[in-house]
């Protein structure tokens, strides 16, 4: 604030200096370039990513940014209102009102006897009191009933033609050279209208009815009315129903929206930053103000500095005066960094990506041992200890993926000198621009049986294991088979690859059988090899080689479900409750948390770890190392999950179940609320015949099984001989990918978090279902009873039947209550069938 | 029944009280000339009981000019009867001194009832929990029929109440079967020797009935009532070859309200509207015909209709049903979690498999080993149903109870383990199971039905550590062995090698 009061004399002067030779926008609107005019333009291009949507900024007349479309007509909401109180200006101004305490009801209304003191001013202030208990005058309300009988009188009452035509009447807003003009929605009246003309509203305030010299509304209403109008003492309505009894509807909202602001702050419908001592928008001068909508659509006036922001659709979360840390004051502050000229740095970062910081240091002992570690700190005071690695060559890394939008800093610690105390200030969280990437992997806790994303996408996960993934053609620089592996898999919608960090050789295919058998891998991750291996120190090149996979699979929108040990691959693992065991979790820990799409796995098959305390111990170490809290798991492990002491550390289940494959997930979904992924319930026979696993099944019966995981309310994982472990042939294309692929478009389209298993209202085959909204049945045999009693017996539902081998549809229409043995499609076959039935309401 | 003519004389001479036990069935006897179709005089019992209690019981017409109002009290304490008909001389007959004393036989508790408290299960009107254990003997009534002593019928009959079966599907009458057509064996009681109505099935006379095959029926319900066995009564039965009397007929309603009069006063019935119900394809009669029996019926007995999905489950028709009894061939389990969750009543699975006869004579085609329906009755018990035993050698016309079926103890055993438990208070909780079925009452009580020999178990809520008993059983032998220690509220435990292939029962519960 010391700062702000510095420098706010020198604003106002460059503003009185801007006075004397104020621009208006001619046929359109001119542009300069920010830094002309004394803008840091990298903060307004900050200023606009943060708000996404339409708007401009305009300085002295100009438009110093612009972004989205400036054209686009768009529903203003309640930012639209003060525009309402503008036109109300008009009208005295040409004497169809006294004044603005005019009485309402001399303009047509029956007012109940409560009302009969109604006028303009305690409209435009939200203090009418009409739908609500009290008077005119005794209490604020937020009301949109109120703005229904505002405009309404305005329009049909006061001015009597047509909105539009009163609006954009030339001697009115029509003046400001409006270039796609002011249009009103029939059913409410909302005003629509794009960014560049509400600009040109905008600027026609900030110059109090002056526009190009023109005085269209006189400067005296506006140092009379637009100031806060609204007692700061005045209470706020008390609770009760709504009573329209002039049945004039609503603009939108009720008629008491909010409890929590607008005395001493709201005037003529517009929103003061002057509370009398604090500030609204600490960010912004004293005299700032602003019209606010719902939706992010809102606008900034501020006199002092010559300058309005507009801005639809923008990602301003609600009005909260007086915080600093509200969305709305942290996007003000970027725009008062471009008015102050801030150096920007220049470190950018899309939100959810990968950065690495880099630093050079000498190497002295063990470099693998220096500790080094960094310390962030985000928007609303978010921190991140990130701890480093050692990437070779004297090179240590710290690698960071901002958590939120806005001004991130960073500062390290570490044990050595020349990597400690080490800052960066400027770090910029830009919006993430990835379709794919979408944030971490959690848990829903409102759906505790399903994931969902950081950033709130859903996450159907379909998962598939290739456990070799990092080792198939790992000297390539090209990684051509790895990537046409994963290509393959994300074209079919799978979004979870099951993984090993290391595994050294299969017993179904030891040595190096043929080219397509990639185990023993050339790279071993520590030094030495893995009969002669130093555990003491890693191997950069082979982690650098296993980053390419996970930012590939990042970039696919994979998920990497990254198995730390497996037990039986020959691995010669570091010694247990060993230092270098200690090492060698952390160090793959600290390289790859902050890939957004990452989830931590124990082990494959982590039950061969019979000591709990040390499996434990280790969970904990990656927990306890990972700023990103990143899920955890433990593959194939019933007496850790189930033992209450220890399955606290997992976040979800990972399973290797080969039969009772519904009964198992419905177990443990009853033994504790979280997601249940059976990984290994089959295995696809490969197309080309190779040494590989000796169980062999046909796809159907991989896919059946894996209907019936689902419907279960579990996940699964597909698992192809040919790309499971160290033998990997993607092509040509097993038959299973697509009717997996199938099954995931099948059931994500639903509501699938929101359903639950009900077998009970099938025979003939398992349900799926969210009762009286929508049902999926899934039937292997010909025919199935079900129980839509959720339905009304007389409602018609959209239902469908789906081949599972073929995707073939079918429509069918079926009514509520009990169908008695529906039949599958005879063109079906042999294929078992999904019935999708969707209630009334939301039927597609 | 021994005390009707004693209570009749005592009644006519006017000395005493009435004495009949709660429960118990009693005779009101008038005689009187008939003109006309004495099977169509109307005659009405008005019983007032304590507490103003009125109960409107029909009488009926059993030969000789002797007319019945048949009567059973259900409270305690004086009770009185005045007719009213449109016979003068059996109109405005009264009794004013009827006196309802304590029942005193142990196998009698009342009518059956649905417990309003866990609608999925039965309990008596004195509050006695029924576990239901079903058994199909639809010729009942009809082997050896002309046997003043009834041997074969009272064999079977204690037979299978020694077994603990306590609910016997039985039709009003069937003619014939279409595996023993005519008389194919001396066990073979099909044609029967007497016919319900006057005439022959060939060549009816429906406007009246035949008293005297109702006088054998009553000797059957009179049998199971002192066994405790609910009469599962069929009135219909459309594949027997019966010549029934016109469908939307008089003569079709006297006869379901002259069954109704006659048997409505036996505690131990509930009315069925026919064996495979889904024959009437006429929804609207088949209700009609059930509302009859309700209206008729003064005690409102049970009533249900024997495999008919498409009644049972519109929302229009069902009403006048209290409980389901299907016939369900596949699905065991799943189909009782279906109608469980269509509607808070009891279920029942009363066909689901055939016991092959130990010897072998002309039955329905389909033959189980007893094993086989056993497993099936399991996974219906297990899934919160209830289920009926079928033994060929004495579901139809042929009557041959002994040697004594295989099946007969192992089902038995079902009861016996399971009656034990708080069944009614348990739930089907499969989820807390994985290699087999699971009923518990969670925190309290478990039941695992394993076939296999590996079974997880989730016992949350139970403490493990002690106070739990926890027992495995031999479904085949009875055999009881202490599970090994249950260490964990989740785990991985085998069924006793012992058991070999027969499936086990695993009981845990928590000590009180």
């Amino acid at each position: 604030m010391q700062r702000l009061n510095r420098i706010l004399p020198l604003l106002l002067l460059s503003a009185l200096t801007a006075n004397a030779v104020q621009r208006f926008p001619g046929a359109h609107w001119e542009s300069r370039d920010p830094g002309s005019l004394g803008l840091n333009g990298v903060w307004l291009d900050r200023l606009a990513d943060s708000l996404g949507g339409r708007g401009c900024v305009i300085k002295d007349g100009y438009i110093v940014k612009s972004w989205g479309s400036q054209s686009e007509i768009g529903d203003w909401l309640s930012s639209a209102k003060p525009v309402l109180s503008t036109l109300l200006l008009f009208a005295i101004q040409e004497g169809k009102v006294a004044s603005p305490d005019a009485l309402v009801r001399d303009f047509g209304w029956k007012l109940s006897a409560k009302d009969q003191t109604m006028t303009f001013r305690n409209l435009a202030d939200m203090t009418s009191g009409y739908a609500r208990p009290e008077p005119p005058g005794a209490a604020f309300a937020y009301n949109d009933y109120a703005i229904q009988l505002y405009q309404k009188t305005l329009f049909d009452h006061v001015f009597r033609e047509p909105p539009e035509v009163v609006a954009n009447d030339p001697r009115r807003l029509g003046a400001l050279g409006l270039e796609d003009g002011l249009h009103f929605r029939p059913k409410d009246r909302r005003i629509f209208a794009s960014v560049r003309d509400f600009a040109r509203i905008a600027w026609f305030w900030l110059n109090r009815g002056d526009w190009n010299g023109v005085q269209r509304l006189p400067e005296s209403f506006f140092r009379e009315y637009q100031k806060p109008d609204v007692s700061a003492n005045l209470p706020f309505t008390r609770p009760a129903e709504t009573n329209d009894y002039l049945q004039v509807g609503s603009y939108g909202g009720g008629s008491d929206q909010h409890q929590d602001r607008g005395p001493g702050i709201y005037g003529f419908n517009w929103w003061f930053n002057d509370m009398g001592g604090k500030l609204s928008w600490p960010a912004l001068p004293r005299d700032a103000y602003a019209s606010l909508g719902a939706k992010g659509n809102n606008a900034f006036v501020i006199p002092s500095l010559n300058l309005v922001l507009v801005s639809a659709v923008g990602d301003w979360s609600n009005n909260h005066p007086g915080e600093p840390t509200s969305r709305m004051n942290t996007n003000l502050q970027l725009l008062m960094q471009a008015v102050k000229g801030t150096p920007a740095g220049s470190v950018s970062i899309e939100q959810y990506h990968s950065h690495d910081f880099s630093f050079s240091a000498p190497v002295a002992g063990n470099p693998f041992d220096v500790e080094f570690s960094a310390d962030f700190i985000g928007p609303n005071d978010v921190r991140l200890h990130v701890p480093g690695f050692y990437d070779g060559g004297g090179v240590w890394k710290i690698r960071f993926s901002p958590t939120e939008r806005g001004q991130w800093s960073m500062r390290t610690s570490s044990t050595s000198k020349a990597l400690d105390g080490k800052t960066e200030a400027g770090i910029w969280c830009s919006r993430n621009l990835s379709s794919t990437i979408h944030g971490g992997l959690q848990v829903d806790p409102a759906h505790p049986h399903h994931f969902i994303y950081e950033d709130g996408t859903r996450y159907f996960l379909l998962g598939y294991e290739a456990d070799w993934l990092w080792g198939a053609d790992m000297l390539d620089p090209k990684r051509t088979l790895m990537r046409h592996l994963i290509d393959q898999i994300a074209s079919r919608g799978f979004n979870q690859v099951l993984v090993n960090v290391y595994a050294y050789d299969t017993s179904w295919s030891p040595g190096r059988k043929h080219q397509w058998d990639w185990g023993p891998a050339p790279v071993f991750p520590w030094e030495g090899t893995n009969d002669k291996p130093d555990h003491s120190r890693l191997n950069p090149k082979f982690f650098q080689i296993y980053d390419g996979m996970v930012q590939t699979l990042q970039e696919k929108g994979i998920v990497a479900h990254i198995m730390l040990k497996v037990y039986n691959k020959k691995v010669n693992w570091p010694p247990k409750y060993s230092k270098d065991e200690e090492r060698y979790f952390r160090y793959v820990v600290a390289r790859y948390q902050a890939f957004s799409n990452v989830v931590w796995d124990f082990s494959k098959e982590a039950h061969n770890e019979k000591d709990f305390h040390l499996q434990q111990h280790l969970i904990e170490l990656v927990r306890h190392t990972d700023a990103y809290e990143h899920l955890v798991t433990a593959h194939d492990d019933d007496m850790f999950y189930w033992n209450p002491e220890f399955n606290k550390d997992l976040d979800f289940r990972t399973d290797q179940q080969h039969s009772f494959w519904p009964e198992m997930i419905a177990f443990d979904r009853a033994v504790r609320k979280y997601p249940v992924v059976n990984a290994e319930f089959g295995y696809e026979r490969g197309v080309d015949s190779f040494p590989t696993y000796r169980i062999a099944d046909d796809w159907q019966e991989l896919l059946r099984r894996a209907y019936l995981i689902y419907f279960a309310g579990g996940y699964g994982v597909y698992y192809y001989h040919n790309t499971a472990w160290d033998v990997v042939k993607p092509d040509p294309e097993p038959p299973g990918t697509q009717r997996f692929e199938l099954l995931k478009e099948t059931l994500s389209s639903l509501p699938y978090w929101r359903m639950e298993p009900h077998d009970e209202l099938a025979v003939g085959g398992p349900c799926l279902a969210l009762p009286g909204e929508v049902y999926a049945f899934y039937l292997e045999g010909r025919q199935i009873t079900i129980n839509l009693t959720g339905l009304e017996k007389s409602e018609k539902s959209s239902a469908e039947w789906i081949n599972t081998w073929n995707g073939s549809r079918e429509k069918a229409t079926i009514h509520g209550g009990i169908s008695g043995l529906l039949k599958k499609p005879e063109a079906f076959g042999d294929a078992p069938a999904v019935l999708i039935v969707h209630g009334p309401e939301v039927s597609q | 029944m021994k005390l009707v003519w004693v209570a009749f004389l005592l009644a006519s001479t006017g000395l005493a009280a009435i004495p009949i036990e709660q429960y118990n069935v009693h005779d009101f006897v008038f005689t009187a000339a008939a003109p006309g179709n004495p099977f169509d005089v109307a005659l009405t019992g008005e019983f007032t009981g304590p507490g103003g209690v009125r109960l409107q019981v029909p009488g009926f017409y059993d030969g000789n000019e002797h007319w019945r109002i048949r009567f059973s009290p259900t409270i305690l304490g004086s009770w009185t009867l005045r007719t009213v008909s449109s016979l003068p001389a059996l109109n405005q007959q009264a009794e004013n001194d009827i006196s309802c004393i304590p029942n005193r036989n142990p196998n009698i508790h009342g009518g059956l009832g649905i417990d309003p408290e866990y609608p999925h299960h039965f309990i008596y009107a004195d509050g006695t929990r029924y576990f239901l254990l079903g058994y199909e003997a639809d010729w009942l009534w009809g082997a050896d029929m002309l046997d003043p002593k009834r041997k074969v019928m009272n064999r079977l009959i204690e037979q299978l109440a020694s077994h603990g079966f306590n609910h016997v599907m039985v039709n009003v009458y069937a003619y014939d079967t279409r595996w023993a057509p005519g008389k194919s064996c001396e066990w073979d009681y099909g044609p029967p020797a007497v016919f319900p109505w006057q005439g022959t099935n060939q060549q009816p006379d429906f406007s009246r009935l035949n008293p005297r095959f109702f006088q054998i029926y009553d000797g059957m319900m009179e049998a199971l009532q002192d066994k405790g066995i609910v009469a599962h009564i069929m009135f219909k039965v459309y594949n027997k070859k019966v010549n029934w009397p016109p469908k939307h007929s008089r003569d079709e309603e006297r006869y379901f309200r002259y069954v109704v009069a006659r048997y409505q006063a036996f505690s131990n019935v509930v009315w069925d509207f026919s064996k495979e119900s889904y024959n009437e394809k006429d929804n609207l009669l088949q209700s009609h015909l059930t509302d009859l029996i309700r209206s008729t019926d003064a005690y409102h007995r049970l009533t249900t209709a024997h495999d008919d999905d498409v009644y049972t489950w519109d929302p229009d028709l069902n009403r006048n049903l209290d409980f389901r009894t299907d016939q369900q061939h596949s699905d065991w389990a799943e189909m009782i979690a279906f109608d469980r969750a269509f509607r808070q009543y009891p279920v029942l699975n009363s066909e689901f498999g055939y016991e092959k006869g130990v010897e072998d004579l002309p039955t329905h085609e389909h033959r189980d080993p007893w094993d086989v329906q056993l497993h099936r009755a399991w996974l219906v018990y297990m899934a919160g149903g209830y289920g009926v035993y079928y033994y060929n050698n004495t579901a139809w016309d042929v009557v041959k109870p002994d040697p004594e079926p295989p099946g007969m103890m192992r089902f038995q055993l079902i009861k016996d383990l399971l009656s034990k438990l708080p069944y009614w208070r348990m739930k089907p909780a499969n989820s807390l199971a994985v290699g087999g079925s699971c009923l518990a009452l969670p925190g309290e009580v478990y039941v695992f039905y394993v076939q296999g020999s590996k079974l997880t178990v989730n016992l949350t809520g139970l403490n493990v550590g002690s106070g739990i008993s926890a027992y495995w059983h031999d479904t085949w032998t009875g055999y009881r062995e202490k599970a090994s220690a249950i260490h964990a509220q989740v785990l991985q435990t085998r069924k006793p090698d012992s058991f070999g292939s027969a499936p086990g029962l695993l009981i845990v519960q928590r000590i009180p």
